[in-house]
């Protein structure tokens, strides 16, 4: 999942500050914003995970009320001024305070910024199972869904989720996409049949 | 990352990302800017500035698309625009993917290297045939649509009023699906029996082009679809 961060605060100061404090620690380039409203012009993000830093000050009720949360998962982190009374337990996960080090920022955004990289690691095996390689083949040859159905004995629902398996781990999503991945690894028999009739 | 405004200088904006050159010349801009900001330049070529700032901002920063700005545009200048980039991708960028394609080709001794060409040359008939339907179908249709709108013709014609812009517009998932593929079978499965240097030229511009094609459907699904269907809507409401 793709990660935005994105800084709401009406302090061009503050806002710099935080953006060259993320992209020191993070390396991570954050969207700034100074009203609540321009959000609206970033409404077509969507399948993200959006971390929202918004000065405490400002209306943020709108912010999780925005269509923004309903594509994407969104954290909200509100920016405290140093005179605003605690409200919060030391070290929350929901706020921080313009006072506090670079240290209490890097452990506020680094468990959303890291949690990112393990789920991507977790679905790159890109190895298939007998079964999936037997619908890939099928496939290949331009079989429908319903075809591979009959031919392999199982519902269509089945197949339709080893298709779904199949273009999450390899990456593919066409039809002639899967095909070429067949014939480069010799899934299918070219020997007898031209490759260019089945792509 | 900040938005480009008119004050920006023009040497700024390329800087900042240089694969917006294609774009400038799209709006009729070459380079030579000495100090020029994008106000001198589009008052000196008589370029609506707020759409060339809508676009090259959109393009620069993906996160930031104002739909509602975007839209308030007229249909001639989005069209104008989409049209000399179809340009763009027929004479240049397509053409230059090729060449590249077939020193790839070349470089090897598999016949791997034919399958993936096949592959290429199935991507690009469909994305030739869905460019061609957007200019000879969907854009005529559009321009006809907004003049008949502006010119509040009524009744409406009938090559209008039996249509509508979802019956021209399908989808790009499926030809932008393929770029994908060919992108990642080649990086993740195909055996590295050709000439490297080659094929990371041949994937640079895969690369640019595919960021150039991403902004250019999202122009026509994001603006220009939903700029017509709101048209459409009005047009049969009022009659």
């Amino acid at each position: 999942m793709e990660i935005k961060v994105i800084i709401i605060h009406s302090s061009e100061i503050i806002q710099q500050g935080l953006y060259s404090i993320i992209e020191n620690l993070f390396d991570h380039e954050s969207v700034l914003l100074q009203t609540t409203a321009e959000l609206n012009n970033y409404q077509t993000i969507s399948g993200a995970k959006i971390i929202l830093l918004v000065d405490a000050q400002l209306d943020h009720e709108m912010i999780s009320n925005t269509p923004l949360s309903k594509h994407n998962s969104l954290s909200i982190i509100l920016i405290r001024n140093h005179s605003e009374a605690k409200t919060c337990q030391e070290n929350c996960d929901c706020c921080f305070y313009l006072s506090d080090s670079k240290s209490r920022i890097y452990d506020l955004l680094n468990p959303l910024l890291i949690n990112e990289s393990n789920n991507s690691e977790n679905s790159s095996s890109s190895l298939l199972t007998d079964r999936e390689i037997e619908v890939v083949k099928l496939v290949a040859f331009g079989k429908t869904n319903k075809e591979i159905a009959e031919e392999l004995f199982i519902s269509i629902h089945t197949v339709i989720s080893h298709r779904k398996n199949i273009t999450e781990k390899l990456g593919i999503k066409s039809i002639s996409g899967l095909t070429v991945y067949a014939i480069l690894n010799n899934l299918i028999d070219t020997s007898t049949l031209d490759p260019e009739s089945l792509i | 990352m900040e938005l480009f405004d008119k004050n920006t200088r023009m040497t700024e904006l390329v800087y900042a990302n240089y694969l917006l050159l294609p774009v400038l010349n799209r709006f009729g801009i070459s380079l030579g800017f000495q100090d020029k900001s994008v106000f001198d330049v589009c008052t000196e070529k008589k370029i609506d500035m707020n759409f060339f700032l809508a676009i090259v901002n959109t393009f620069h920063q993906h996160e930031y698309f104002p739909e509602d700005e975007l839209q308030s545009f007229s249909s001639n200048l989005i069209i104008d625009y989409l049209r000399k980039s179809h340009l763009d991708f027929l004479k240049d960028s397509l053409p230059n993917i090729e060449v590249l394609l077939l020193k790839v080709v070349e470089s090897s001794k598999s016949n791997d290297l034919k399958i993936i060409q096949t592959f290429y040359n199935k991507y690009k008939e469909e994305l030739l045939e869905h460019i061609k339907d957007e200019e000879e179908n969907a854009f005529p249709y559009v321009l006809e649509l907004q003049k008949v709108y502006e010119l509040n013709i009524n009744p409406l014609p009938k090559h209008i009023a039996n249509y509508s812009i979802q019956s021209f517009e399908k989808e790009h998932t499926n030809v932008d699906e393929k770029l994908f593929d060919l992108k990642n079978i080649i990086i993740k499965f195909l055996q590295p029996s050709y000439n490297d240097k080659y094929c990371n030229e041949f994937l640079f511009k895969l690369f640019q082009f595919e960021r150039d094609l991403t902004d250019h459907a999202r122009i026509e699904d994001k603006i220009l679809v939903p700029k017509v269907i709101e048209i459409e809507k009005e047009l049969k409401n009022g009659n």
